[in-house]
């Protein structure tokens, strides 16, 4: 569905991403995991159009999508969400979601139903006229996710979605990422939590210092000695996940 | 007091006209971050424009108006073309120095096109005024104060109630979230250039029918009163915008009477100068900030 060979990001002449390939499936979710710094919101925002990538390709669903600019990427079907959420504070909740729809819907701005809404974000669906300024950090988080979703995304790139939010509420935003594969929206994922991380991700890559160091499925990676003593710090991996 | 009220009611119309020329500046402001010093240069050249028409061809009134408005939006454009978008975005002093130099080219284009100092501008309404109980109006100036409530309304709905007022307000936000969501940011600033000059259009053809007259000093005074009128009433805040335009109006319309012509633009600038010392952010303009100050902690 979506390929990347030898991308490579810059700013300024310091290259952030060095000739990284990765691919993800239909219906997966792939993970991209690396230490602070490392180049993986780079590498979304490569796809996604935000910055152009100095070399290599980035190919969607057959085609090259490399350097386009981000509105055009939206319109083919990839979205995303990115780190730190960017809500417009001062657009109400509704607004915010009609904001992401904007390029399939009419001129003159209609009332959402809230049924679609009540289902995937019950804590949403009563705050529609509210500014989205007041919400908290896990229902701004929630939102994010459901303004990437009002776009119709096929793939969704998801920039640290759990960062900053309560271990309950994290566990509900993966639990969400769950149920969105299950809708079939692939979706990439960049996460600071690498052990959750890998309970969710069918595969992952391992990106240190702008280079894919290692790739291979989830249960591959969480028995790597390496990877587990980088990132999950020297206790070995729990013998059974209830995430899984 | 009906000289007082005759004042404040006279005002309000003028400055109904500073309202549209301030709410030009605070929505590129708005989605640019940057302030277009050559805004009134090109409502002063596309009435250029629609003068030259007149003066040339003798067109019919109501072609020198949809001339003018039509020129407008297209010298809007092509500001937009040359100073906003070709300069990158985070390099504001350079676009702001640009905008500068395009006032210069557009004023040189007036001179060029028209070269006598003054022309008569062709007024779409009859100077003839009528009565209502003790007060006068005259019809230019009323048409000039419901120009700007129709201008005024309909962009209030095309704000708030369509998509393209969404995307200008989510850009003029954060205008990377709007990447992120799909937004064309190009294209939206581009539009917002066209529909602020349009609006513009609409209040230096007011203007000029009222003074009956067309200098190419009309763009250093548009630009003056317009950027006044919005720091009145606070960067970036449109209902700042009209209270600044119809405080300026107000206050230059009694200066007018009780202190004369010469303390007129004083009057303006003084006001200005008090307001920046005791109120920096303008009327409007701590309670937005203090708005934005919130969704930066909240969000």
């Amino acid at each position: 569905m979506l390929e990347l060979r030898r991308l490579s990001v810059s700013y300024g002449g310091i290259l952030a991403v060095d000739e990284a390939s990765l691919e993800v499936r239909p219906g997966e979710i792939v993970s991209i995991i690396g230490a602070n710094g490392a180049g993986k919101t780079s590498i979304l925002n490569a796809i996604s159009g935000i910055v152009s990538p100095e070399k290599g390709e980035i190919i969607f669903e057959g085609e090259s999508i490399g350097g386009l600019p981000a509105h055009t990427v939206v319109a083919r079907g990839i979205v995303q969400v990115p780190e730190g959420r960017m809500i417009f504070g001062t657009l109400s909740v509704e607004e915010n979601l009609q904001v992401a729809a904007h390029q399939r819907g009419r001129f003159i701005l209609r009332r959402r139903s809230r049924s679609s809404l009540r289902r995937l974000f019950p804590a949403l669906a009563d705050k529609l006229d509210n500014p989205a300024a007041g919400l908290s950090g896990g229902e701004a988080q929630m939102l994010a996710l459901a303004r990437g979703l009002e776009s119709r995304p096929r793939m969704l790139l998801l920039d640290e979605p759990s960062l900053g939010l309560s271990p309950k509420l994290a566990e509900e935003v993966f639990g969400l990422i769950r149920r969105l594969r299950e809708q079939g929206i692939t979706i990439l994922l960049v996460e600071q939590n690498v052990r959750r991380t890998l309970a969710l991700a069918d595969r992952a890559y391992v990106l240190e210092s702008g280079r894919i160091t290692l790739h291979g499925s989830a249960a591959e990676l969480m028995a790597d000695e390496r990877l587990v003593s980088n990132y999950l710090g020297i206790s070995a991996p729990e013998p059974s996940n209830p995430d899984r | 007091m009906i000289d007082f009220v005759q004042n404040t009611v006279d005002g309000m119309m003028f400055g109904s006209s500073y309202a549209l020329l301030a709410i030009g500046f605070t929505i590129i402001f708005g989605v640019m971050r940057r302030i277009n010093l050559s805004f009134g240069a090109t409502i002063m050249l596309g009435a250029y424009i629609g003068t030259w028409l007149h003066v040339h061809h003798q067109v019919s009134v109501w072609i020198v108006a949809l001339t003018t408005l039509a020129s407008t939006v297209l010298v809007g454009i092509y500001v937009e073309r040359l100073c906003f978008h070709a300069i990158r975005r985070s390099a504001v002093l350079a676009s702001m120095v640009s905008s500068f130099v395009i006032w210069m080219q557009l004023e040189e284009a007036a001179i060029h096109l028209l070269p006598e100092r003054t022309y008569a501008f062709p007024a779409l309404f009859a100077a003839v005024s009528f009565e209502l109980g003790p007060f006068l109006f005259r019809a230019e100036q009323t048409s000039m104060l419901v120009l700007a409530m129709i201008m005024v309304g309909a962009l209030h709905v095309l704000l708030y109630r369509t998509r393209f007022g969404l995307a200008l307000r989510a850009v003029s936000e954060n205008p990377l979230a709007a990447a992120y969501m799909g937004i064309n940011a190009a294209w939206v600033t581009l539009c917002a250039f066209a529909l602020v000059s349009l609006m513009g259009g609409v209040a230096g053809y007011a203007i000029l029918s009222t003074d009956a007259q067309i200098t190419p000093f009309f763009g250093l005074w548009a630009t003056f009163k317009g950027l006044i009128a919005m720091m009145l009433g606070g960067m970036g805040s449109l209902p700042g915008a009209i209270l600044g335009g119809l405080l300026l109006g107000v206050v230059e319309a009694h200066a007018l009477w009780y202190l004369g012509n010469e303390y007129k633009d004083l009057s303006a600038y003084l006001l200005l100068f008090g307001m920046l010392v005791l109120r920096p952010g303008g009327l409007m303009g701590q309670r937005i900030l203090s708005r934005e100050a919130l969704a930066f902690r909240r969000v």
